[in-house]
């Protein structure tokens, strides 16, 4: 049962986060109008995931791995490349702010940008949405055909996903309660961990896929912390944490994580050095 | 023979292929077979052969798995508790087929179409048997 909660709590945390960075950014740049895009968007994505689940699982019962993990892995890319383009844009803000003169934030979204954000909170839910839906399937029917399963396992697995739904309000509502210098800090910092964590991703599905070659785990970190654990299943949401991560995955992690994470910082350091040399 | 179980298997792909285009574009009209080796399909078009494989905390069984060359629907149940949850069976390196989350009480399956040849099994995770492999004969 714990299994069941862990994995759709995984399967949902991911989507949670980047849907309430989205929401939590929209709040907190004035521009709550978009939220019924966002909104729309999210509904969009659960509609297309269990109607499109529902017939798969009576048509032929399972998407094949060939079609389902390149939908998962361009899905991350196109989310990597958001979340950038909203790092940056928002390293951009932070460092044009002065003070704490909220609300007087020059963030005039062109509808390209919102395009993109609402085409991002879509993309978050449709990524895992599909296998999430099949799964949760599976377990209703072994549940329902001949009792050999505990109906508490839909059930866990619903409470994970609820679990998950919260997780990704409380990080919102915390986020849009910091001023918006913090704010920017602290989303940025989430952002490149989410980023960094979906490119290990879609290298994972690219490789599900067939369309790269497996290969050995470089590390095994399954006794240290195992991904069906809590911790690892939290982690593994969060910030695509793989108990055996191949090198390709490692390098890719830590090759998109680090350049980011300096050039981001590096923002950071020039305002303060800007501001002690005026002071 | 090989030649026309082939042709018979991209029939069928063909078949599953349009049955998806229908079902991503929203569509439910497609009279899309209801059981991997359902009672719908054609007489003319051979059932698509089930395989029953599972995977444990040791990992793949069985490790050595033999079966005759054809369209294959893996049937993946988990005897294990729940530290192995994923099937794959690759060919020169890269996954060719593969289910995930499988957990202890439910089946699922995937479906290739085989041709006689040398595969790999993997469960990752497991214990003693994280690989295997699958001999495909004509």
């Amino acid at each position: 049962m714990l299994t069941v909660f862990l994995i759709l709590l995984r399967e949902g945390l991911e989507a949670a986060l980047v849907v309430g960075i989205v929401v939590g950014y929209l709040v907190k740049v004035g521009r709550s109008d978009a939220l019924r895009w966002v909104w729309i968007g999210i509904g969009a994505a659960l509609l297309v995931s269990l109607g499109l689940g529902t017939l798969v699982f009576i048509t032929i019962g399972d998407l094949p791995s060939s079609i389902q993990e390149p939908i998962e892995g361009l899905a991350a890319v196109f989310a990597v490349g958001v979340l950038t383009w909203m790092l940056f844009w928002m390293r951009r803000q932070g460092r044009a702010l002065k003070g704490e003169l909220e609300g007087q934030l020059d963030a005039a979204l062109r509808t390209g940008s919102t395009a993109a954000l609402v085409g991002l909170a879509f993309v978050a839910i449709v990524r895992e949405g599909l296998e999430t839906a099949l799964f949760l399937l599976a377990l209703f029917r072994s549940a329902a055909a001949s009792g050999e399963l505990s109906p508490a396992l839909p059930l866990a697995g619903l409470a994970g996903l609820a679990v998950a739904v919260l997780l990704g309000a409380a990080i919102v509502r915390g986020a849009i309660r910091l001023n918006l210098r913090r704010f920017f800090s602290f989303t940025g910092i989430l952002i490149l961990f989410v980023a960094a964590g979906l490119v290990a991703s879609a290298l994972g599905a690219f490789v599900d896929a067939g369309w790269l070659p497996t290969g050995q785990p470089a590390l095994n970190l399954t006794g240290l912390l195992p991904e069906t654990s809590p911790v690892g299943a939290l982690l593994a949401g969060m910030f695509g944490y793989r108990a055996q991560p191949t090198l390709l995955q490692l390098v890719a992690y830590f090759g998109y994580l680090l350049p980011v994470l300096t050039l981001f910082l590096a923002g950071d350091r020039l305002r303060l050095s800007r501001r002690i040399r005026f002071a | 023979m090989a030649g026309r179980a082939f042709r018979m298997a991209s029939l069928r792909g063909a078949v599953a292929l349009l049955g998806l285009a229908g079902i991503v574009a929203g569509c439910s009209a497609s009279p899309a077979p209801s059981e991997p080796a359902g009672s719908g399909v054609p007489a003319s078009v051979p059932a698509v052969r089930q395989v029953q494989v599972s995977i444990s905390d040791a990992g793949c069984g069985p490790q050595a798995l033999s079966i005759p060359a054809g369209p294959t629907t893996f049937v993946v149940t988990n005897d294990g508790s729940a530290s192995v949850l994923e099937y794959e069976v690759e060919q020169a390196g890269r996954i060719i087929g593969e289910v995930e989350n499988v957990i202890p009480g439910i089946n699922r399956t995937f479906t290739l179409n085989l041709k006689a040849g040398a595969y790999v099994l993997s469960c990752p995770g497991g214990t003693t048997a994280p690989t295997g492999t699958l001999t495909v004969t004509e």
